[in-house]
C-alpha cells in the first residue's frame, strides 16, 4: 500500500477534489485561499511521490516541490493582501457580497 | 520475542499502518477545512493537514520536504492566514453564510474530478523502479539547486521579492486626504503650561 | 464512622502524608515477598529482559523520549530559582530565602501551587482550542530537544538536515499563541496574540539568515557534525569566524523567546499578560514552564553553534602528557575480590569516622552526635566528588555534558542579566528593528562569508 505510487496519486486525487470543493461552496474569501492551498499541497504530494518511485524524476521532483513552495508562498501573501484591502473597502469577507460594479 | 514483522491479523507492513493513519488523517483534517464552519478551526484543521501531508514526505525517503513543509506552510503560510482571519473578523454562521447556494454544484464537480483522476491514475502504466522508494539525500539536492537549478532559483527569489513588495502596498492602509491635511485636534487635551512659580517674579528685580 | 476519622483529623499535615505512604510501603513489601516466593516476579523480570534485549532500538526510543521530557521539568526549575536569585541581586533585593537554604526550593513550591491552584475555563471560550493552545506551546519547545547534541553520543537523533528541523518545530510555537489569544475571548489576549505572531515570524528571519553562515562554514546542517568540527582549543569556535553571526542570532533568539527587553507578548502595563490573560492553574504553568524550557534549548543552540557544544575550551591531554601525567582510566574492581566486600563495608563506617575525629576533637562544646553528623555528610560528598572524578576520566560523555551544560548555562545566565537590566522596547521599535537593522546585517554577514568561503577556497 505504501509502496505503490498508485495509491499516493489516488490520495492527492482525493485532496485536490476536496480543495475543488471548498474552493468553488466556500464563501469566505480567506477559506477559498485555503482551499487553494489544499490543492497546491495536492499536486506537491504527487510531485514528491514521483520523485520516489520513478528513478528519472528522483532530485528534480524535490526541486520541483520546493518552487512550488515558494509559489504558494508568494501566492498566500498577494492573495491575503488583496482579501484584506478589499475587506477595509466593503467590511465583509464574503465573496458573494463584492458586487458594488453589478449595480 | 521481538516486534513481528508484519502488523498482527492484517499482514501489512508497518509502513502501510503508518501511511493509512497519516492518509486517514490528510483526508479527514482537509474536509474539516472545507465543511467547517469556523473559519479559525478551518485554519487550525488546515495545520493539521500540512503536519499529515510532512508526515508522509517522511514516509516517501524526503525529509527535507518534509521540514520544508513545515516550515513554510505551518510556520508562515498558515499563521498568516490566521493573521488574516482575525484582521477580517470573520465569525462563524449558519450553514447558508458558510456555503454558496450553488454547492452542490460544486460538490459535483469536485467528486468528478477526483473520480476521473483516480481512474486515470489506475489505468496509466508507470515507468516505476525495480526498487520502491529511492531517498533523496540532501547533499544530492543543494548541488542540482545551485548548479542546474540556479536560474529557477533566481526567478523564484524576485518573485517572492516581488511578492513582499505587493503584499505591503497592497495591505497598507491609504492615508486619508483629509486625515493629512486637517491638523491634529488643538491643544485642548494637551497639559497646561506650568504657571510660573509664585516665588518667581518676587525674586526678579 | 467518627470514630475512625477523630484520631485522623487530630494528626498534623505531614502525619496525614506520612501514614498512608507507610501502609503503602508495607502492602508492597509484602506483595514483593509474596511474588518471589511464587516465583512469579522473577519469570517477569527474565520475560521483560528478553522483551527488552529483543527490541534495543524501542526501548533506547522510549527512555530516551521519557528522558528529555522529564530533563525539562527540573530545568525549567533550575532556571527560575536563577532569575528570581539573580534579578534581586541586580534590584539590591534579597530574593527568595525561605524555603530550602537559599530558598533554592521556592520554584518547586511554586510548580507546586500552580498544580494545585483551580483550572479555570472562562465563559465564551473555544474549549478545545483554549486547551490545546498551551500543549502545542510546550511541545515545540520540548521538541526541539530532539537533535540537540548534549554529548558525544548523547544525541535523540542525528539527522542531516536537524536546523532546518529545528527552526521548523521551533515556528510551531506561534500557532500555539495565536490559539491561545484568539481562543481566551479577551481583546487583551487577542492583541497579545497578534503581537507574538508578528514577532516571532519577523525575527525568525534574521534567526535563520544569521545561522546560513555557519552552514556555509560547516558544510552541514547536522548540529553533531557542526559541534565536530569545532574540535580542537577555543579558537576554532565558530563565534570568531562568525562574530555578525553570533550577535544577530543572539538578538534574535532573544526576540524568538520573548524575553526581556522583547517580552512585548506580555507586557503587564499595556496589555495585562498577552496571551495567557485568561489562563490559570496548570495551563498557564505549560506556558511558563515551556518560556524557561525555550531558554535553556536558545541558550543551547547558542552554545552548540557558536561555542562549540560540548568541546573543552582547550585541550588538557597534551600538556598532561607533557608532564608525563597519564591518567589510567582502566580501573577494574572485580580485581579487588574480597578485598572489595571489605571496602564496601568498611570504607563508610571507617571515613566516617576519620573525618569526625578533628571536629571531635577541636570543638570541645560539640556533641559526638554532631561531630559524626558532619563527618558523615563530609564523606558522602568526598564519595561523589571521586566517583564524579572517576566518571568523567573515564566516560567521555561526561565531561562533554558538563562542558555543554557550563557553556548553555553562562547564556542562560546572559538571559536573566538582559531581562534585569534593559528596559522594554516599543512594538514598532521592535518591527522596525528586525526588519531595517537585523535583517541587513544578515544578508551583509551572508554575502561576507560566502565570499570568504569562495576565496579561501580558491586559494588552496
Amino acid at each position: 500500500m505504501s509502496g505503490s505510487l498508485q495509491s499516493y496519486l489516488i490520495l492527492s486525487a482525493l485532496l485536490f477534489a476536496i480543495g475543488t470543493f471548498g474552493f468553488l461552496a466556500r464563501r469566505n474569501a480567506i477559506a477559498m485561499l485555503m482551499s487553494i492551498e489544499l490543492m497546491l499541497n495536492a499536486v506537491n504530494l504527487s510531485i514528491v511521490a514521483f520523485g520516489a518511485f520513478i528513478p528519472a524524476l528522483r532530485g528534480d521532483a524535490a526541486i520541483i516541490a520546493l518552487m512550488v513552495m515558494a509559489v504558494a508562498a508568494a501566492e498566500a501573501t498577494v492573495g491575503l493582501a488583496i482579501v484584506i484591502a478589499i475587506y477595509r473597502n466593503s467590511r465583509t469577507p464574503l465573496v458573494d457580497e463584492y458586487d458594488r460594479m453589478r449595480q | 520475542m521481538s516486534l513481528p514483522e508484519t502488523v498482527p491479523f492484517l499482514g501489512w507492513a508497518w509502513d502501510d499502518l503508518l501511511f493509512l493513519f497519516f492518509a486517514g488523517a490528510l483526508l479527514g483534517t482537509g474536509l474539516m477545512v472545507v465543511i467547517g464552519r469556523n473559519i479559525i478551526r478551518s485554519g487550525l484543521w488546515m495545520i493539521c493537514c500540512f503536519g499529515a501531508l510532512a508526515g508522509l514526505y517522511v514516509l516517501l525517503g524526503a525529509p527535507l520536504i518534509a521540514a520544508a513543509q513545515v516550515l513554510i506552510y505551518i510556520g508562515a503560510i498558515s499563521v498568516l492566514v490566521l493573521f488574516a482571519v482575525m484582521l477580517t473578523q470573520s465569525k462563524s454562521g449558519p450553514v447558508g453564510l458558510v456555503f454558496h447556494h450553488q454547492a452542490w454544484a460544486g460538490a459535483l464537480a469536485a467528486l468528478g474530478i477526483g473520480i476521473l483522476v483516480a481512474v486515470v491514475v489506475a489505468g496509466t502504466a508507470w515507468p516505476l523502479a525495480e526498487t520502491a522508494r529511492t531517498p533523496s539525500p540532501t547533499e544530492e539536492l543543494a548541488l542540482l539547486l545551485f548548479r542546474d537549478y540556479v536560474l529557477p532559483l533566481e526567478v523564484v527569489s524576485v518573485l517572492l521579492l516581488a511578492a513582499v513588495i505587493g503584499g505591503v502596498f497592497l495591505a497598507k492602509r491609504e492615508r486619508e486626504p483629509e486625515e493629512t491635511i486637517v491638523p491634529a485636534e488643538p491643544a485642548r487635551e494637551r497639559m497646561p503650561a506650568p504657571a510660573p512659580a509664585v516665588g518667581t517674579r518676587e525674586l526678579t528685580p | 464512622m467518627s470514630a475512625l476519622t477523630r484520631p485522623w483529623g487530630h494528626l498534623t499535615l505531614a502525619g496525614k502524608i506520612i501514614l498512608p505512604l507507610v501502609g503503602l510501603v508495607i502492602a508492597l513489601t509484602l506483595l514483593l515477598l509474596l511474588g518471589v516466593a511464587t516465583g512469579v516476579i522473577p519469570a517477569l523480570v527474565l520475560f521483560g529482559g528478553s522483551l527488552v534485549g529483543a527490541n534495543l532500538p524501542i526501548v533506547r526510543f522510549i527512555v530516551a523520549a521519557s528522558a528529555i521530557l522529564l530533563m525539562t521539568v527540573p530545568t525549567a526549575f533550575v532556571i527560575i530559582y536563577m532569575e528570581m536569585k539573580f534579578i534581586a541581586f541586580i534590584n539590591m533585593r534579597l530574593g527568595p530565602n525561605r524555603i530550602g537554604p537559599w530558598g533554592t526550593l521556592q520554584s518547586t513550591i511554586h510548580g507546586f501551587k500552580v498544580l494545585a491552584k483551580e483550572d479555570f475555563t472562562p465563559t465564551g471560550v473555544d474549549v478545545p482550542v483554549f486547551t490545546l493552545a498551551p500543549v502545542v506551546v510546550y511541545l515545540s519547545a520540548v521538541m526541539t530537544l530532539l537533535v540537540l547534541p548534549f554529548a558525544p553520543g548523547l544525541v535523540g537523533v542525528d539527522m542531516n538536515i536537524g536546523l532546518l528541523y529545528f527552526f521548523g518545530i521551533g515556528g510551531l510555537n506561534v500557532v500555539g499563541l495565536l490559539m491561545a489569544g484568539w481562543s481566551s475571548f479577551n481583546k487583551y489576549s487577542l492583541i497579545g496574540g497578534l503581537r507574538a505572531a508578528a514577532q516571532v515570524i519577523s525575527y525568525e528571519l534574521p534567526l535563520t539568515l544569521g545561522v546560513v553562515g555557519v552552514i556555509m562554514l560547516a558544510g552541514t546542517m547536522s548540529l553533531n557534525q557542526i559541534v565536530l568540527l569545532q574540535a580542537g582549543s577555543f579558537l576554532d569556535w565558530f563565534v570568531f569566524q562568525q562574530p555578525l553571526g553570533f550577535l544577530i542570532f543572539f538578538i534574535a533568539a532573544v526576540a524568538e523567546g520573548n524575553r526581556a527587553p522583547f517580552d512585548l507578548t506580555e507586557a503587564d502595563s499595556e496589555i495585562v499578560a498577552g496571551f495567557a490573560t485568561e489562563y490559570s492553574g496548570m495551563r498557564f504553568g505549560f506556558f511558563f514552564f515551556a518560556e524557561y524550557v525555550a531558554v535553556f534549548i536558545l541558550s543551547g543552540l547558542i552554545t552548540v553553534l557558536f561555542f562549540g557544544g560540548w568541546n573543552a575550551p582547550l585541550d588538557l591531554n597534551p600538556l598532561l602528557n607533557w608532564a608525563g601525567l597519564s591518567v589510567n582510566t582502566g580501573l577494574d574492581f572485580g580485581r579487588l575480590g574480597v578485598g572489595l566486600l571489605f571496602l564496601i563495608a568498611l570504607g563508610p563506617v571507617v571515613g566516617t569516622l576519620l573525618l569526625a575525629l578533628p571536629f571531635w576533637m577541636l570543638r570541645s562544646d560539640w556533641s559526638v552526635l554532631k561531630s559524626l553528623v558532619i563527618g558523615f555528610l563530609l564523606f558522602n560528598l568526598l564519595i561523589m566528588g571521586a566517583v564524579g572524578l572517576y566518571l568523567a576520566i573515564s566516560f567521555e560523555a561526561v565531561v562533554g555534558l558538563f562542558w555543554f551544560i557550563a557553556k548553555t548555562y553562562v547564556f542562560v545566565f546572559v538571559f536573566v542579566w538582559m531581562r534585569g537590566t534593559l528596559p522594554r522596547v516599543r512594538i514598532d521599535q521592535l518591527m522596525g528593528f528586525a526588519w531595517k537593522w537585523l535583517l541587513p546585517a544578515a544578508l551583509l554577514n551572508l554575502f561576507v562569508t560566502a565570499l570568504a568561503v569562495i576565496t579561501v577556497d580558491a586559494i588552496r
